[in-house]
């Protein structure tokens, strides 16, 4: 009796153990491991749900919110996208700017209005994304779109763009980023 | 080894009070270099406004504070402490929100942790980006039926720590201890409204 009862207590440690050692090896999940195809400004990439395009990057100083001038300490950049909807909804959860650093830039949301909004099968959005980053982060930045989360999340392929900033100075004068549009997909 | 013995051999011959005594005044001096008997601050160490406070993944500047009042004429009082701030956000990946209880506003007796859209503030409240020095507008909201009379002309803001905090399910950060208290003038803004 006490032998089993020490080899279910040795077991029941050595579980504990094992889960501990996954806690502590386990991979940060937030970031699903994918496959990136590389693109540059004016090439279009296909993944599972969209077809996207980044027209334009721009960088600015400050830019124009419900009508007042909002200066950065640091440099906004601006991506212009077109993207079409190819299978099923889409709503641009997953898109990021990634600096030389690896540091990782959400949409800012103050300019939501501007970004491509939830576009239906068969439409197409065009939109822009506005990122903050320190002065200097925006030189070598990847702009990161990936799929729709879905319930199980694991590898997949997303899109990496090379947004083809040297550094140079922001633009001079207030941005006023122009409203988001969808239209049928021609 | 034999140099050691000597250094016992003396050592070893003193009387157990002696050891006693010695063993005391160490853990006196350890006790006393880690800030002694006395309750453990709840508020940190005291910060100028305007002053930056390091955290584990924030530089903050508390600047100014006001009590303010944006509810309409007629409408039910809404008064709030305003703290304009500058964040920066020193970790890698752009994050939602500031820990509710990370800041925290006494004012006359009220503590405050949760905090609102300020709306002359242009700024979101959601997303601070790594690396970027951003101005703010906090505001936290008092009970309006619990302001004392006569109003404080100051108010303090407290500002706590975070640690990481894993596990199985869900990596996050948990809210600490307080490192920094700043104590600011607080003007009556209501009438301006």
């Amino acid at each position: 009796m006490t032998t089993d009862r020490t080899r279910g207590l040795r077991l029941l440690a050595g579980a504990l153990g094992l889960v501990a050692l996954m806690t502590l090896v386990a991979p940060d999940l937030d970031v699903p491991p994918r496959q990136w195809v590389d693109l540059t400004v004016g090439e279009q990439g296909t993944i599972r749900d969209i077809a996207v395009t980044v027209t334009s990057v721009e960088t600015s100083a400050s830019l124009t919110v419900r009508d007042t001038e909002l200066t950065s300490t640091g440099v906004f950049v601006v991506v212009d996208v077109v993207a079409d909807a190819l299978v099923d909804p889409v709503s641009f959860q997953r898109v990021q700017l990634e600096t030389r650093d690896a540091d990782r830039y959400e949409p800012r949301s103050e300019w939501i209005s501007a970004q491509p909004p939830l576009t239906q099968p068969g439409f197409t959005s065009r939109g822009t994304w506005i990122f903050e980053v320190p002065y200097g982060g925006a030189r070598g930045a990847h702009l990161l779109v990936e799929s729709e989360p879905r319930e199980f999340d694991g590898y997949d392929r997303g899109l990496r763009v090379d947004l083809g900033l040297d550094g140079s100075p922001p633009k001079p004068g207030a941005l006023e980023p122009r409203d988001a549009s969808t239209w049928v997909t021609r | 080894m034999t140099g050691t013995s000597r250094v016992a051999g003396p050592l070893r011959r003193l009387p157990p009070v002696l050891w006693v005594l010695a063993v005391a005044v160490v853990a006196a001096g350890l006790v006393s270099a880690l800030g002694g008997f006395a309750p453990a601050s709840d508020r940190g160490r005291s910060v100028a406004p305007g002053d930056q406070i390091l955290t584990q993944r924030w530089r903050l500047h508390i600047d100014d504070a006001a009590l303010v009042d944006d509810s309409p004429p007629n409408a039910d009082p809404d008064p709030a402490i305003r703290v304009r701030v500058r964040t920066e956000f020193t970790g890698t990946k752009t994050l939602c929100c500031l820990s509710e209880r990370m800041l925290e506003v006494r004012f006359g007796g009220q503590v405050v942790t949760r905090t609102r859209t300020a709306d002359e503030d242009v700024r979101s409240t959601l997303g601070y980006d790594p690396g970027v020095l951003v101005a703010r507008v906090l505001e936290f909201p008092l009970e309006s039926d619990a302001l004392p009379d006569p109003l404080p002309d100051r108010v303090e803001v407290i500002v706590r720590d975070e640690r990481p905090s894993r596990s199985l399910i869900l990596d996050d950060w948990r809210v600490t201890h307080a490192v920094a208290g700043v104590d600011l003038p607080c003007a009556d803004d209501r009438a301006r409204r």
